[in-house]
Formats: C-alpha cells, sequence, structure tokens
C-alpha cells in the first residue's frame, strides 16, 4: 500500500504540474481581463463581471485544449456548407503593435496583405468598436481598407466584426430582412476569418457604410448622416440627444453639390422634431420623410425586434437630393436580442417601439403607418417569409459547422451558443407568427348612423381598415363618397373616396388608420389602441335610407361590423395625425399669358390650354407635384420663356413626384431657363422630371439654357420622349439618372458636352439624330443598359462612350464624321468593370478614329461597314486630366466596306441587355432588315 | 548536487505543485457554488473609485482656495496614468475643470489654460473644455487668438444651443467689445426646448416604471395624451431639457364610463411635473395639460448664460429689456430656495420658499417673507453658480462669520461665492427676522 502510495507521490507530477499551470493560466488571464475590462473601464451596456470572465475564461480554456486535441478542422466541412473565407495576413510587429495598449494601441492603422482577386493585396487594418466585446477577448473586430483603385467584394472598406450573436442580437439575418423589406442596409455576412493560415473564428462581414451603399441601392449620391452619442462619440459638454445636436452628426457620403458639412435636410428635421405634434407639424414631417420607407423601417423593427435605434445612437438616415425625403439606413440592427435563450420568459413582440422622439412622431403618422401595416401584411402573408426562414436555418447550419471549429467563440461554453442556434429560427418563427395574428385579426369596428345618410365608423386595435361595405334596405345610388374626421386640433377634416355602388351595397375603398397612445406601465412601456371615429357620407343617399349592415374589408377578407348600442359623442383624434391623404386642390386651367416672379409650387394637377406663354421672371421656377397636361398645337405652341428679353436666366420647370405621374407635354417650348439649387431641392436643368412614371414629352423644343449643366434632366422617373429637339445644351442635352427612357424620333444638336447622358439608367433609343455634340453623342454610365436603333451620330467628339459596367448595343446606325466612334472603359474605381459596346450593322464613315476600349471594358464592332482598322495602343483620358497609355481590345468582327450584311439570319436580342427586354425587344425586331446603317 | 538535495526539491516541487491543484479546484467549486462570495471579493478589490471619489469630495470642500488647489492637484496626480473612457476619467476630468475654473477666478488665466489644454488632450471631444480654451486664447493678439476665435465659432456652430458653448462665445465676443454680436449668439440659442418628454408610471408606492417617450401635442396649451393602466396612481413628466418657466399644469381625466375628471399637477424641484391621485384609473385617457405655448418656454440652461457676469455686467451696460427678461426666466426656472426655522428648528423639514428677484443697476437683490422670524437659514441655489457674490445678507455686509456650513464656498474680500454642481449655505442672523433680503454682485 505504501509503495502504491509512494509511486502516486512520485508521478504525481504528470497530473499536477499540468494543472498548476492551468491554474496559473487561468487566473493570470481572468485577472488581466478583468482589470482591464471591468475595474479600469466601465463594459457598460455588456455586463461583465469577476465570476462571469473567470467561467468564461475557464471554459475557453478548455475549449482550446479540446479543439488541439480533436483531430479534423474546417477543411473538412464541405465547401457547399461552409461561410465564405477571408484570408488576412498581418505581421507579428504589427499584431503586436494593435495589441499593446488596448483599446487606443488598436485604433492605428498597420499594414496587412488580403487575399482576394489574382492574389495577395495591401491593405490597412486596425481594430475598431466601442464596446469591450469588440477589443477586449480573443477575437477582435477589425476595420480593412483596401489600395484606392482596389474593391474587395465591391467594398473599398469594410468591418470584421465580433458576431454578435448570440449574445447581444443578431446582424447578419436581421439585415438580410431589412434588404428584403426594401430598406437601404450595408451588406452584410458571415465569414470565417484566417489570420496568417490560422482559423480565427466566425465574424460578420459588414460593409462600411459610404457613397457605395447607396449607388448598390440604385440612390443617387447624396448626404448620408449618422447620429452617435455613446461611447468615443460622446462630447462633453453637448447633449446626447442626437436629433437635440444636429451639428454632431458626422457625414458618412455627401452630396457634393453642396458646401461640405451642410447640414440643412438634417436641421430642418431635428428643428421639426423639437415642436409639438400639430396637423402642419405632421404635414410638413411628410415633407422631409418618405413616408412609405419609414413604414417599412417600423414593419423591418417589429419584426426583428430591433430596439437599436434611440435617443443618444445607431441613426443612419440618407437624404435623397432628388426626391427631398429622408429615408432611415439599417446598420447593426441586433435582431431579436430579447428572444434568444437565456433572456427569460417569452413576451410578445412589440409591434410599437418608441425608443425616440421620431419614433414618436412617426407612431402618430397616419401616412407612416399605413405603410407600416402594409409591409407587414404583404411581408407575413406572402411566400417571402417561408424562404427568410428558409435562410435562417440555411445559414444557422453553416454556423454550425464553423462555430464547431472556432477556436474564440463567445460564449465558450457550448450550452448557450448550441442553444441558440438551435432555438434562433423557432424564435424568429414565433415573433413572425405572432406578429401575423396580430395584424392579420379582423379590424375591430363598431358603426351607427348619426343621421343624415352617414354611417359613423368606430375602429380600435391594431388593424386599419381597407374599406367598408354599407348595406342599405333599398337600393340607392349615391354619386360619390367622403370620410370625415376630427382632427387633434379639432379641425373637421373630410377627402373624397373612391366608391361603387351595387344595388343595396355600397363599397367604399378607403385605408382608415388606427391610432395609439403610449401606455406607460411598471413593467416595459407600450402604446395601445384608442378608438378613432370616421364618418363616411354618401352624397345623393336620402337621409332617411336605412342601413341594414356595415361589413369592414381587410387582407384576412370582409367582415360584419357589429352595431354600436350607445354611441359616445363624437371625440378628435388624439395619438393620430395625417389620418387621410390630405385632398388635392381643384385642378388649375392656365391660358392666355401667365407671369411666374418667384418659386412657385403647384399641388393642383394643371391643364395648360395651347398658346399658353409662361413668362418666368429672373430666378423665377415653377414646380409641379401634380399631373401637368400642357398640350399645345403645331399652330400653337405652349411657350416657357423669360419674361423680359434681355433678363438674367429663368430658374427651372420641375415636374416632380408619384402625384405627377401620368403628366403630358405636347408642342411646348422651353427656352432660357437654368436650374434651382435650395437647401433641401436642387434642379440642375432648366426641365426637371423628377420622380414621376409614365411622363410623356412629345414635339417639344428646349434650347438656351444657362448656368446650370442640362437642359432637361430626368430622375428616378419613367418618361417617353418623342420628337423633342434639344440643342445648344451648355453641357448635356438630356441627363438621365436612375430611371428609365424611351427616346424616338429626336433630335440632340451642338450640346458642349453630351446629347444623352445615361446614369444607371435603361434607355431604347430609335431613329434619333446626335448632330455636332462636344463630347459623346450617347454616354452609356454606372450600369446602364441601352439598345440605340437607326440613330445618326453625325460630327460628335465621340459617337457613343460605354463605362462602369454599362452594356449599350448599336443597330443599323450610322457614324459619320465623329473624333472617335466609340470608346468603352472603366472610368469610377466603384465598378469592377469598364463598359460593354457592340455595333451592329452601322456604318462607320469619315471617323477621324475608330473604336477603343481598355482592358476592364470590350467593344465589338460586328457586320459593320468600315474598312479603317483599330488602334493597337491609344491614350484614356480621365476627368481629372491624366491620360494613360492603354491596349486596345476593342474588335472588329465580320466587317467589310459597302452597305451588305454578311450572310446571316437576324441576330437575336442580346443577352446582356436582358433588363431592357419587355421595353425594347419588339422595337430590335422591327429594326432589323435591310442594309447596314441607318437607310432600310 | 547530493541525491537527498535533489530528492527533497523534488518532493518539494510535487508538494507546490499539488498545492496549486488543489487550490485550483478549490477556486473552482467556489467559483460554482458561490458566485456570490466572489462578487463581494470583486465589490472589495473595486475599491478604486470609490476612494478617488472621496478624496476628491475632500479636495473640494473646505474654504481656503490655496488648500483647495492643492489637494486637487493631489488626487489629479493619482490618476496620471489613467486614459479617457477608463472608469476613473471622469475623475480626472473634474479635477482639472475644478483647477482650471479656480485659476480662472483668481485671474491666472496662464495655469486656467494649461489646465483646460491638459483637458482638451486627455479627451478631443471634451466640448466644454475645447470651448473654454478656445474663450481664454481668443483673448491675446495675433493668429493664435484667430485661430482660438475661428474654433469657438465652429464649436457652437455644431451646438448653437449647447449652454457651455455659447456662454464661452458670448463672453468672448464681449471681451472683444463686440456686444451686439454676443447678444445677437444668445438671442440666436434661445430656442423653444424640445417638447420631448419621457414620462414614467408608478402605483403611488415610491416605485417608478420604466419611462417612455413622448412628443407633446398643440399649440397652446400643450398636451401629452396618455392611457393609463389601472394600477396607476402616480405619474412623472420630465422634459427633455428644462425650461426657464414653470406653466400651470392639470391632469385631465377622461374614463370610458363617461367620468372626467381634473387632478392639479405640480413641478417639483428638478425640473418635474408629479401628479399623484388614489382613485383607480381604469384604463381612461388622461391628457397633461400645460399652460404654455411651446414656443414660449426657452432652455434655462442658455437662459442662464445671461447671469454670467460678464454677459450681466453687459446686460446692464447695454439696458436690453429682452434680456433682462431672459434672466428673469432663467431664475424663474431653477429658483433661489430658502429654508427657515427659529433657532434650534428643523430645517430640513421647513417648507422650501421661492425668492422674488429686483435686478438693479448694479446689483440683483434677492427677497424673502417668511411666515415667521427665524434665525437659522439655509439657502438651496440652482446648481449653475450663477449668483456669485453674496455682499449683503439681511441689511449687514455678508460676513463669513455668518456660515454654519455650506458646500463649496469661495470668500472674497467683499463677499462670499458658492460654488460646485449642488451648492447651498446655512447660516445664522444674529437676530430673528421675517423678511430676508440678499444682495448679489456678478
Amino acid at each position: 500500500m505504501s509503495r502504491r502510495l509512494l509511486a502516486l507521490w512520485r508521478w504525481s507530477w504528470i497530473v499536477t504540474v499540468p494543472g498548476l499551470l492551468f491554474f496559473v493560466a487561468w487566473a493570470r488571464s481572468t485577472w488581466s481581463q478583468w482589470r482591464a475590462l471591468v475595474r479600469d473601464v466601465d463594459p457598460a451596456p455588456v455586463a461583465l463581471d469577476l465570476h462571469g470572465l473567470g467561467c468564461e475564461r475557464g471554459a475557453a480554456m478548455l475549449r482550446h485544449l479540446r479543439l488541439a486535441a480533436t483531430p479534423g478542422n474546417l477543411a473538412d466541412v464541405p465547401p457547399a456548407e461552409q461561410l465564405r473565407s477571408v484570408q488576412l495576413f498581418v505581421g507579428d510587429s504589427e499584431i503586436d503593435e494593435l495589441d499593446a495598449d488596448l483599446p487606443e494601441s488598436g485604433r492605428s492603422w498597420v499594414k496587412a496583405l488580403l487575399m482576394h482577386g489574382a492574389g495577395l493585396r495591401e491593405v490597412k487594418l486596425r481594430y475598431r468598436g466601442d464596446l469591450v466585446t469588440h477589443w477586449g477577448f480573443a477575437k477582435k473586430s477589425m476595420r480593412v481598407r483596401t489600395a484606392e483603385t482596389e474593391l474587395f467584394s465591391g467594398m473599398r472598406e469594410f468591418q470584421l466584426n465580433v458576431p454578435r450573436f448570440p449574445l447581444l442580437g443578431e446582424n447578419v439575418l436581421a439585415s438580410r430582412l431589412a434588404r428584403e423589406l426594401g430598406l437601404i442596409t450595408p451588406r452584410c455576412e458571415y465569414v470565417n476569418v484566417f489570420r496568417n493560415g490560422h482559423f480565427c473564428g466566425v465574424f460578420e462581414c459588414t460593409e462600411q457604410l459610404d457613397e457605395g451603399t447607396l449607388r448598390a441601392h440604385d440612390r443617387m449620391p447624396g448626404d448620408l448622416y449618422a447620429g452617435e452619442a455613446l461611447g468615443r462619440d460622446r462630447r462633453r459638454g453637448i447633449t446626447d440627444a442626437v436629433f437635440d445636436a444636429p451639428g454632431t452628426w458626422e457625414k458618412l457620403a455627401e452630396n457634393n453639390h453642396y458646401p461640405v458639412g451642410s447640414r440643412a435636410p438634417l436641421e430642418a428635421l431635428c428643428a421639426l422634431l423639437a415642436e409639438p405634434q400639430t396637423e402642419d407639424a405632421h404635414a410638413r414631417l411628410l415633407q422631409l420623410v418618405d413616408a412609405d420607407a419609414f413604414g417599412r423601417f417600423l414593419a423591418f423593427e417589429a419584426l426583428a425586434q430591433s430596439a437599436q435605434c434611440t435617443e443618444t445612437h445607431d441613426w443612419r438616415l440618407f437624404w435623397d437630393p432628388w426626391r427631398c425625403r429622408f429615408e432611415p439606413v439599417v446598420q447593426d440592427p441586433a435582431g431579436w436580442r430579447d428572444r434568444l435563450p437565456g433572456r427569460g420568459e417569452y413576451v410578445p413582440p412589440v409591434l410599437h417601439a418608441t425608443q425616440s422622439r421620431l419614433h414618436a412622431w412617426l407612431a402618430a403618422n397616419g401616412a407612416v403607418l399605413a405603410a407600416r401595416h402594409e409591409a407587414l401584411a404583404t411581408f407575413l402573408g406572402s411566400e417571402r417569409r417561408g424562404h427568410f426562414l428558409a435562410e435562417i436555418d440555411a445559414t444557422v447550419a453553416k454556423l454550425r459547422h464553423a462555430f464547431a471549429y472556432d477556436p474564440n467563440v463567445r460564449p465558450a461554453a457550448g450550452g448557450t451558443l448550441a442553444a441558440s442556434l438551435d432555438s434562433l429560427r423557432a424564435n424568429v418563427g414565433q415573433v413572425f407568427g405572432d406578429l401575423a395574428r396580430t395584424i392579420g385579426a379582423a379590424p375591430r369596428v363598431e358603426w351607427a348612423t348619426p343621421g343624415g345618410g352617414d354611417v359613423a365608423l368606430r375602429v380600435d386595435g391594431d388593424v386599419p381598415v381597407d374599406g367598408v361595405v354599407i348595406r342599405f334596405a333599398a337600393p340607392v345610388h349615391p354619386q360619390r363618397a367622403a370620410v370625415g374626421w376630427w382632427t387633434f386640433d379639432r379641425d373637421r377634416r373630410s377627402v373624397d373616396v373612391a366608391m361603387h355602388a351595387d344595388g343595396a351595397e355600397v363599397h367604399v375603398s378607403i385605408r382608415l388608420p388606427v391610432q395609439t397612445l403610449p401606455q406607460p406601465l411598471l413593467g416595459a412601456a407600450t402604446r395601445r389602441s384608442l378608438p378613432l371615429q370616421y364618418e363616411v357620407h354618401l352624397a345623393g343617399v336620402p337621409g332617411d335610407a336605412v342601413v341594414e349592415s356595415v361589413a369592414v374589408v381587410h387582407r384576412g377578407g370582409r367582415t360584419p361590423a357589429p352595431r354600436a348600442a350607445a354611441w359616445p359623442a363624437l371625440a378628435p383624434a388624439t395619438g393620430l395625425f395625417a389620418a387621410l391623404p390630405t385632398a388635392r386642390p381643384a385642378a388649375e386651367t392656365w391660358r392666355g399669358e401667365v407671369v411666374v416672379a418667384e418659386r412657385r409650387e403647384v399641388l393642383a394637377d394643371v391643364r395648360i390650354e395651347p398658346g399658353t406663354v409662361v413668362r418666368l421672371q429672373p430666378k423665377a421656377s415653377l414646380v409641379f407635384r401634380g399631373r401637368v397636361f400642357a398640350e399645345g398645337e403645331a399652330d400653337r405652341k405652349i411657350r416657357f420663356e423669360p419674361f423680359a428679353a434681355d433678363q438674367d436666366p429663368w430658374g427651372t420647370v420641375c415636374i416632380e413626384g408619384a402625384a405627377s405621374s401620368g403628366s403630358r407635354l405636347r408642342h411646348c417650348e422651353f427656352r432660357g431657363g437654368s436650374g434651382l439649387k435650395e437647401p433641401l431641392l436642387e434642379c440642375c436643368s432648366m426641365v426637371s422630371l423628377h420622380n414621376c412614371r409614365s411622363v410623356l414629352v412629345a414635339d417639344c423644343t428646349f434650347r438656351d439654357n444657362h448656368q446650370y449643366d442640362d437642359v432637361v434632366h430626368v430622375m428616378y422617373a419613367q418618361v417617353e420622349f418623342e420628337r423633342v429637339r434639344l440643342e445648344g445644351a451648355r453641357a448635356d442635352a438630356l441627363d438621365c439618372d436612375i430611371s428609365e427612357v424611351v427616346i424616338r424620333d429626336s433630335d440632340f444638336v451642338r450640346s458642349v458636352n453630351d446629347g444623352v447622358d445615361l446614369m444607371t439608367t435603361k434607355a431604347l433609343i430609335e431613329n434619333c439624330r446626335f448632330v455636332d455634340n462636344g463630347d459623346k453623342g450617347v454616354s452609356v454610365g454606372e450600369g446602364s443598359v441601352a439598345l440605340v436603333l437607326r440613330s445618326t451620330f453625325d460630327g460628335c467628339g465621340k459617337g457613343l462612350e460605354g463605362k462602369d459596367g454599362s452594356v449599350a448595343h448599336v443597330l443599323h446606325s450610322d457614324l459619320r464624321r465623329c473624333r472617335k466612334v466609340a470608346n468603352a472603359y472603366k472610368k469610377n474605381w466603384r465598378y469592377d468593370a469598364g463598359g460593354t459596346l457592340v455595333l451592329q450593322r452601322c456604318v462607320l464613315d469619315g471617323n477621324h478614329a475608330m473604336p477603343t476600349a481598355d482592358t476592364w471594358s470590350q467593344v465589338v464592332v460586328q457586320d459593320c461597314a468600315t474598312t479603317a482598322g483599330l488602334a493597337a495602343e491609344y491614350d484614356q483620358e480621365y476627368v481629372d486630366g491624366t491620360s494613360t497609355r492603354m491596349q486596345n481590345t476593342a474588335r472588329l468582327v465580320e466587317c467589310s466596306a459597302g452597305p451588305d450584311v454578311a450572310p446571316k439570319g437576324p441576330p437575336e436580342f442580346p443577352a446582356g441587355l436582358a433588363p431592357l427586354r419587355g421595353l425594347a425587344a419588339a422595337a430590335w425586331q422591327a429594326a432589323i432588315g435591310g442594309k447596314r446603317g441607318v437607310q432600310r | 548536487m547530493r541525491r537527498k538535495t535533489v530528492r527533497l526539491l523534488a518532493n518539494v516541487g510535487r508538494a507546490v505543485a499539488l498545492s496549486g491543484c488543489l487550490l485550483g479546484g478549490a477556486v473552482a467549486l467556489l467559483w460554482r457554488t458561490a458566485p456570490d462570495l466572489v462578487a463581494t471579493i470583486e465589490r472589495d478589490l473595486r475599491t478604486g473609485p470609490a476612494d478617488v471619489a472621496a478624496d476628491l469630495q475632500r479636495a473640494r470642500a473646505g474654504h481656503d482656495p490655496v488648500a483647495r488647489e492643492s489637494a486637487l492637484r493631489a488626487v489629479l496626480a493619482q490618476l496620471t496614468a489613467v486614459r479617457a473612457g477608463q472608469r476613473l476619467a471622469p475623475f480626472a476630468v473634474e479635477c482639472r475643470r475644478q483647477l482650471a475654473m479656480a485659476a480662472a477666478r483668481r485671474g491666472d488665466l496662464a495655469v486656467a489654460m494649461a489646465c483646460w489644454r491638459e483637458a482638451v488632450a486627455f479627451d478631443p471631444l471634451d466640448a466644454e473644455a475645447a470651448a473654454n480654451l478656445a474663450e481664454l486664447e481668443s483673448t491675446g493678439d495675433g493668429a493664435g487668438a484667430a485661430a482660438a476665435a475661428e474654433r469657438l465659432a465652429a464649436l457652437l456652430a455644431m451646438a448653437p444651443t449647447s449652454a457651455t458653448i455659447v456662454a464661452a462665445n458670448v463672453r468672448a465676443l464681449l471681451r472683444d467689445g463686440k456686444v451686439d454680436p454676443a447678444i445677437a449668439v444668445l438671442r440666436a440659442a434661445m430656442v423653444p426646448a424640445p417638447q420631448t418628454w419621457s414620462v414614467a408610471a408608478g402605483t403611488g408606492s415610491g416605485e417608478l416604471g420604466t419611462p417612455m417617450l413622448v412628443a407633446a401635442a398643440g399649440t397652446s396649451p400643450l398636451r401629452l395624451p396618455l392611457l393609463l393602466a389601472d394600477a396607476t396612481r402616480h405619474l412623472r413628466f420630465v422634459p427633455a431639457v428644462a425650461f426657464a418657466a414653470r406653466p400651470a399644469a392639470v391632469l385631465r381625466c377622461s374614463f370610458p364610463d363617461g367620468r372626467a375628471a381634473t387632478v392639479p399637477a405640480a413641478w417639483t424641484a428638478d425640473g418635474a411635473i408629479e401628479v399623484s391621485w388614489t382613485e383607480p384609473a381604469s384604463g381612461g385617457l388622461v391628457e397633461l395639460e400645460i399652460a404654455a405655448d411651446a414656443a414660449s418656454l426657452v432652455r434655462v440652461d442658455v437662459a442662464w448664460v445671461a447671469l454670467d457676469p460678464l454677459v450681466d455686467r453687459a446686460v446692464r451696460a447695454a439696458a436690453r429689456d429682452d434680456l433682462r427678461r431672459i434672466r428673469a426666466m432663467a431664475l424663474a426656472g431653477e429658483p433661489l430656495r430658502l429654508r427657515a426655522a427659529a433657532t434650534g428648528g428643523d430645517l430640513v423639514a421647513a417648507p422650501a420658499l421661492v425668492a422674488g428677484f429686483e435686478f438693479g443697476d448694479t446689483t440683483t437683490t434677492a427677497t424673502w417673507r417668511l411666515p415667521r422670524a427665524a434665525t437659522e437659514l439655509r439657502f438651496e441655489l440652482p446648481g449653475r453658480n450663477a449668483l456669485h457674490r453674496w455682499t449683503r445678507l439681511a441689511d449687514a455686509p455678508f460676513a463669513p462669520a455668518d456660515i454654519v456650513a455650506s458646500g463649496d464656498v469661495v470668500v472674497h474680500a467683499d463677499g462670499i461665492e458658492v460654488v460646485g454642481p449642488q451648492p447651498w449655505l446655512q447660516v445664522r442672523l444674529r437676530e430673528p427676522r421675517d423678511h430676508v433680503v440678499v444682495e448679489l454682485l456678478p
């Protein structure tokens, strides 16, 4: 026995020495971590204490030992089930520099290498994040910046963040949900990060918010504001309520047409939110914020149970200078934070979060609430809900594999993470289900007949009414219907609504929103509904007509409403403003001579009679918010011209907004205008068509613009131009951005720059003439897709130019006497590729130079009439005045002298023009045939 | 080495390893089974901030300015390794701030600038320090002064309603002799306070629920409508920014059964409105009605800039009625209170009386009428230190010997100055009075 004990004692060191080392290592690291993360700094809002850190360290050390002892690694996981990998290489000295004195030392950039594209690229790297979770543990959040003209997966700068999941919510899937709802959000995905060949673990790869994010969402560059007053963004001596201090917001992207640092839109919004709420104030709010976008934002917050945007932080707002509205941007949403295991009992999802003053206003705005309900109902009632849940499953499967080998996962103890992964989908599904039940229920409505043929409705609950069906005892013949309500200010408002009668039933289509009010509680506060009364008035229905029943129409169908036993006195709205869209002013008719002395905003629809002359004084502008029917005649044109012959230029004629869709301009002449620039509105052309659809401009002429670049500017719009003439533009004649245009039988003559300039636009150009334009006949830029048919380019600087991911096909056209036929290059470093131009069955004659293309671009001249050869090299010029000698990658295919086409069948509609198929396929077919060139 | 020695060393090593393992096991057991004990140990370890707080409190107390500064420097010396964002950072900030203000009070601008410069270097986001530094640097000549004036203007553009930054800009302009621009800056800052309130509910037991944000509505009166939960018996409304006024407020209630009621609401000393009742609320709709136009509810913190000594002198010299009104508003928003009792009486339990003010050409007079004669007086000042030197008390020059107890007090030749974030002063009159007048000199 003693011998055994002696042997035990002798060999005890095999167990006790490792045990001692483990204990010492644990004690040292726990103490060091506690000192750095708890004693020396305040880790709030992260909850850290000595006990928790000790448990965490112990679990992490055991995990490292287990991973080291277990065979296998991430390479054993099938590639289809793996997250994307990011390979970083950072020198030891650089890592030491970053880790020297955290968190301060981590904020300086160091050099590193990143594997992307063709190989290792130089990048800069630093740590990021104020919270201790970003820098206090083995896995540290990083920011990576590529070289100036390089992109990593389309990103110039991105973050590799320690995943919020499962301790602080979920970002990646929540961001995906935001994108699904049409919200602007930076790209975000889970990735495996390797540093110097070693697996560091799972990170969130998030695009750094900048102009590139806006472009990716088809938004024009504008001001992107970030409101943060927590942690390192907190300024002592200035309030941390971000809406109280617009001057402290950072600008992540800027509209360079305004002075650097200007923030007039944000100041206007903050000033408005400081006022008390009134109907007028809410009307002004709707002029500043995109109600639809903010409605979708509130829907997103409800679906993701995200409450990150507060009075003090996490606000990202994009000011669209052309729509003149703010849109919310979703970043770091921390979705479903309180739904993860360990957070206590499940509580129903919050539908009405009001964690900031902007939320308080939005929750009381009828237009925003209508948009929120629409977004929620559409998402929850469609297959997109199932697709999203399936995406969660797929992501969780990949995460399971990745976390299994993640040496630095937190929490290190496997139980919490596994439980969170197991329950994430169920939790999200439960939130979706609860919300679907809430908003899918029938609206709670009572009705009564207060007399005079009116039907009073009392709407309560969380679900708005989409319409009512009133059944009378006998057939009725109403002439029109109107819905009235009492506003907060005790004004009686009424708006005409659509209706149709079917015998004894009258169907009224109107969305009637509900109102909610704050209800402070001992626990979490909320908003509860308060009944709101509306009255339906049917003109032409006798006052003694008997109403038998009323049913409410909603997404779920039609539900009978009970008749109210006792009807309380009509009460004004208490928690709802802008309940229903304001009635538009009565339509106007202009005739004879109309003088415009200053900026004039026209909300009504306007009919301008033939022969009308609109004379605008210096800097005077017209901004039409309703439809414009300016339809002159060939011999009685409608003219927009200067008031006096030798005066300074007038401003702009702008047709703006969804309510102006369907406008028509025929036989109009525009001359002598310039543009308009105000703090909250910019029109850089004589005629501006913004944010409207189905607009027709026919038989119109535009000339003599001043001061501003463009003659006609189309933005976020869908417009058809027929038989228009644009002449003598100061820069570009027709500038189209993020739009869809059809241009037929039109002339673009003697523009200093381009005849037509396209940016992220779909365009069909038929039978047009581009004559003596100083730069390009047609410029196809930044992701545009264009088809040019049977058009003539004569004497232009370049016939066409394609850039930055754009695609253009030119068929059966003439390109004559141009300095260069065509060019394609990569102009903007944000794009991976340059332009693609294909010229088919064209005549190229008398041009100074043949087409050219740089390394990133393609120009194909196929089956064209030309005998000139292509240059092997050329000088590519850039906007900054520099030039670079390039190899010319343009190609000639099956070209010959003479008009005869090569013996082949008609070309098929190009695959590269697929986005234009609906718009242009028929025109393509019709244009094919006959000789090369314009003439058939 | 002899075998015996080697064996001894080996056994010692085994013993140490075994002891270490046993210790580790005990710690693991403790960690697992007694987390509360670990928390207690942690609390004992984390004494740093409490010690420094106590040192700072002691340093700021006392009547001798030289001793105070010396003590503050000693506290700051303990904090040399502290960085912005760390737990002890606020104490370092406060030390530098106190030292800078003390230096400025005694006219030593060089030391004051050095302190502010250190503060800015410590935390570049310290806008208060940056503003104060720029104000002092702008008083010189040359490019440095011009650059400082530009920095001051840039801070003002960033935060045009920040009281500290407005004050620094206004003072700098006044020192430059630019009275009208200074007053223009002050008036531009006098914007209405934002109409965002946080509202918390309670059952009347003293415990309050989580506050929620509510945006006021209406023009005049302002209204904050809410729905009540049944258990609610108490509501507390706190404006986002304190007003320079105390308009009347009342809670109007309407219930589903048709009942209506009106409950008076009261302003608290800390600028909130509270209202309580005893009957069940039964899910009623209530509206706090404030008898004021939002446009008249200006920020009290900016209004107090008008009481800054330099600004006050300029206001008196310029005889600007609008600024006299601003001064009155500021004092109405955060009044000077007095509790009075007879000799040996309970001052704490005495009701707080609000002063009436008169603004003379050179001095300000605060007056209280007491319900009965008193000798023990406790003055509770608003925390903005704009009422500077107390020169006379009850028809006699103010003597430090009259002070029984106080917060932070600085003694000058012509009076005393009460400073600090929560200034208070307790004095004993030589004879009972029912009418107390205090003369204040900016």
